[in-house]
């Protein structure tokens, strides 16, 4: 299994109810899989604790073949090779759209890193918009902007936490199939949140049921809430 | 939580930005705990002669002092805060920042300045008498003793009710304001039925910050031979030289101020407020005609032509009398002084307040809680006191590492080096002073959503990169005016830098107090007039970057 979650446990504080109670699910390689869940049904903090941003408190995950968190491992979030698209994107607002791509290429050398920012630019059609500062762009460019920056440094898994709830609804579906063909383009494993089921079913493989953190079922189960 | 798990946590954010933050709250708190721990100490006769015949009229002399200072500056910086922000009249702009540029004036140049000017030969008796032919009754406009005390420190720490009291109205009001007119209050009724209940946590802020300012003055109440604890401590000090005395009296003050905290508590209980109002927009300020206007623009001349232009003015007029005479080759000395103390200060200070802020933003809990209060507290806890705590430190220091200075410096054994560097008047300023940068920076992380730095972090970057890279370029504003705010208070700051500079090292600030006692007054004025100078610098870059 590609991603592979085991016991996974999580809660906020001591006097709250846990929000991810022994949680176990596996992903494939090359998978789109959508979350499905009411607003505080564990969705986004899922995702934290995939992405390194939050700390379990009990449980492990393992990401393509490497323990990331484990009773006495934890792999910090800039060690782990995924990428994250925020729900209000988290762009710069101090820099200008290649530059916010280009920040997670410090690996590599210039050229390499001019041309992964031109392919970038390519993928999301945003060529024109390289010197613009994030408030100059409209909402739909500021996702595409978060979807470049967080594929740029060839993530092993990208994670979106609800890409389109910013965005209004008629862009909505026009803007989901752009994000759709963006993802097939670079081939990824994507891990996908959203509380619209309508947002899923446009982009995602395969949908998880959560409900208060436990899996309740998948589609391909049948079970729904 | 299994025990791997715990030790998994510890090892991840023990790392160096929080050990050096921890490192800086316990230098901020062991003076502190210094002095509280002086109450388990035996005491000398000095202490018992005190606490007998003294202890009585410094308390009550600080008790007066700090009632009727908080009570006047509160009323005055409420009011004119108001007037500035529901009405738009004539100046009204150009006041709203000139009734802040007193701050930039200490108040013991203004006591000096206003005690001459209103003297037998001062320039406004000397006027009455020689164009008007006119004889003050002796004792009239003499401003002196307590009286003057308190005229002085009113007129010159109102200001700090006055900022927060705006920055109140302007972006927290508007909605209570405009619902208040459709139910049909006139304007003092606003004021009273609405102005004042709902800025209650403002106003309590802000006389808090009067009464910790005034609880801390040495140079006022001494000039004006108003007694105080704080002028106690300094008594104990260098007239008994009984530092244990000293340390008792500064214990005592402590104790005083834990009241304060506790009546705070207690006035703010029950009235808690969302300030938060989301839709935060500017209050639409009601236009002033005819005489009103008039009236709003004369009340706020008054107090700006008081507080700032006329003792301003008066200086100059010394100033050109004696620059001559006063202006000597240890002159450049003293403005080094003043301006190198002041940048190491800020600049540790904005060192150790970056870190702290990073801190509680990252790790957002209870002790992270506890990490602010500590690093705020010197702000209530005077000069005399901070400067007791951290002699007495700095000596045990030296104490416990004699053994090791022959090998590393070329003295003798047994001589003090710590308690004799700039390095103690530093670390008092640093404890006395980082409220101020850290209350800034703290508020910059408050428009940095965490999001950027967890962005920052999957895409691989380092928390160092991160801070520079995003965090920093975002607070520079934040940075830059809690630094400003904190050179301000060191330049001003009097009786901490009397009380730990090294032998023979004089700032503006000492010497102009030095010729002040001496009755050298016009002598005094070229280095009071430089040190506004420099504190309206800082002044104006607050409030140019607070705009933003």
């Amino acid at each position: 299994m590609f991603v592979d979650i085991q016991n996974l446990s999580f809660r906020y504080s001591k006097k709250q109810q846990p929000v991810i109670d022994r949680f176990s699910f596996t992903i494939k390689k090359g998978e789109i899989v959508g979350i499905v869940g009411a607003s505080g049904s564990g969705k986004s903090t899922l995702l934290r604790l995939l992405a390194g941003l939050e700390d379990p408190t009990a449980g492990s995950i393992e990401l393509d073949g490497r323990l990331i968190v484990g009773d006495n491992t934890y792999i910090e979030a800039e060690k782990r090779g995924v990428g994250m698209v925020f729900q209000n994107y988290a762009l710069f607002p101090h820099l200008t759209v290649s530059e916010n791509i280009c920040f997670g290429l410090h690996k590599m050398k210039r050229p390499e890193k001019k041309k992964r920012l031109d392919e970038m630019l390519e993928l999301v059609q945003l060529q024109e918009f390289a010197k613009r500062y994030p408030h100059e762009l409209s909402g739909g460019q500021q996702q595409r902007v978060a979807l470049a920056r967080a594929l740029a440094p060839s993530p092993s898994i990208l994670l979106m936490d609800e890409p389109f709830s910013n965005l209004d609804t008629n862009l909505k579906s026009l803007i989901r199939m752009e994000v759709r063909d963006i993802l097939q383009k670079a081939n990824i494993t994507c891990l996908f949140v959203s509380h619209d089921q309508a947002d899923v079913d446009a982009i995602c493989d395969r949908i998880i049921y959560i409900d208060c953190a436990t899996y309740i079922g998948s589609d391909k189960e049948s079970i729904t809430v | 939580m299994k025990t791997s798990i715990w030790l998994r946590e510890i090892r991840r954010r023990a790392n160096s930005w929080f050990i050096i933050t921890m490192l800086g709250a316990l230098v901020i708190i062991m003076p502190v705990a210094y002095v509280v721990l002086s109450f388990f100490q035996p005491t000398g006769e000095n202490w018992e002669h005190i606490k007998e015949f003294l202890l009585a009229d410094y308390v009550k002399g600080s008790v007066i002092l700090v009632g009727s200072v908080g009570f006047l500056s509160t009323t005055i910086g409420l009011v004119l805060a108001w007037i500035v922000a529901a009405y738009e009249f004539p100046l009204r702009k150009q006041f709203k920042w000139l009734l802040i540029i007193p701050l930039a004036i200490p108040p013991y140049i203004a006591a000096y300045t206003y005690s001459t000017m209103t003297s037998y030969t001062g320039v406004i008796q000397s006027l009455f008498r020689n164009y008007f032919d006119y004889q003050f009754t002796p004792g009239t406009i003499e401003i002196m003793s307590l009286r003057g005390a308190v005229f002085v420190l009113t007129l010159f720490l109102y200001p700090y009710v006055y900022m927060i009291a705006l920055n109140y109205f302007e972006k927290q009001s508007a909605s209570y304001i405009e619902s208040a007119k459709t139910l049909g209050l006139n304007g003092f009724q606003m004021f009273f039925r609405l102005g004042l209940p709902i800025a209650r946590p403002a106003i309590i802020a802000g006389s808090m910050l009067v009464i910790f300012e005034v609880l801390s003055d040495y140079g006022v109440a001494s000039f004006f031979g108003v007694r105080t604890i704080s002028t106690a401590i300094f008594q104990t000090w260098f007239g008994m030289y009984d530092i244990n005395a000293a340390m008792r009296l500064a214990a005592w003050l402590l104790v005083i101020i834990l009241g304060i905290f506790m009546l705070e508590r207690f006035l703010r209980k029950g009235r808690k407020y969302d300030t938060n109002v989301t839709q935060s927009r500017p209050l639409a300020r009601k236009k002033l005609r005819g005489w009103t206007a008039w009236l709003a623009s004369l009340s706020c001349s008054i107090v700006f032509f008081s507080a700032f232009l006329i003792p301003f003015v008066q200086l100059i007029y010394w100033s050109l009398k004696t620059y001559e005479k006063v202006w000597r080759a240890d002159f450049i000395t003293l403005i080094t002084n003043s301006l190198v103390a002041a940048l190491i200060g800020a600049l540790i200070i904005s060192f150790f307040a970056i870190l702290a802020a990073r801190t509680i933003n990252l790790y957002p809990s209870a002790s992270s809680n506890l990490l602010a209060r500590i690093m705020t507290s010197g702000y209530a806890v005077p000069g005399a006191v901070v400067a007791i705590g951290v002699l007495a430190l700095f000596i045990t220091l030296d104490e416990k590492l004699a053994f090791i200075y022959p090998k590393l410096l070329d003295v003798e054994s047994g001589s003090l080096v710590l308690s004799m560097s700039i390095a103690m008047l530093i670390t008092g300023y640093v404890i006395r002073f980082m409220a101020q940068g850290f209350n800034s920076v703290e508020s910059g992380y408050t428009k940095v959503p965490p999001s950027y730095r967890e962005a920052s972090f999957l895409l691989g970057r380092s928390m160092t990169y991160t801070f520079w890279k995003v965090e920093f370029p975002l607070l520079r504003g934040s940075i830059l005016i809690g630094f400003a705010l904190a050179f301000l208070e060191i330049m001003k700051e009097l009786p901490l830098t009397l009380l730990l500079r090294p032998f023979n090292f004089d700032t503006l600030a000492t010497r102009t107090y030095q010729y002040a006692i001496d009755e050298r007054i016009y002598e005094a004025a070229p280095s009071s007039l430089l040190l506004i100078c420099l504190s309206i610098l800082s002044v104006i870059i607050i409030l140019r970057f607070e705009e933003k």
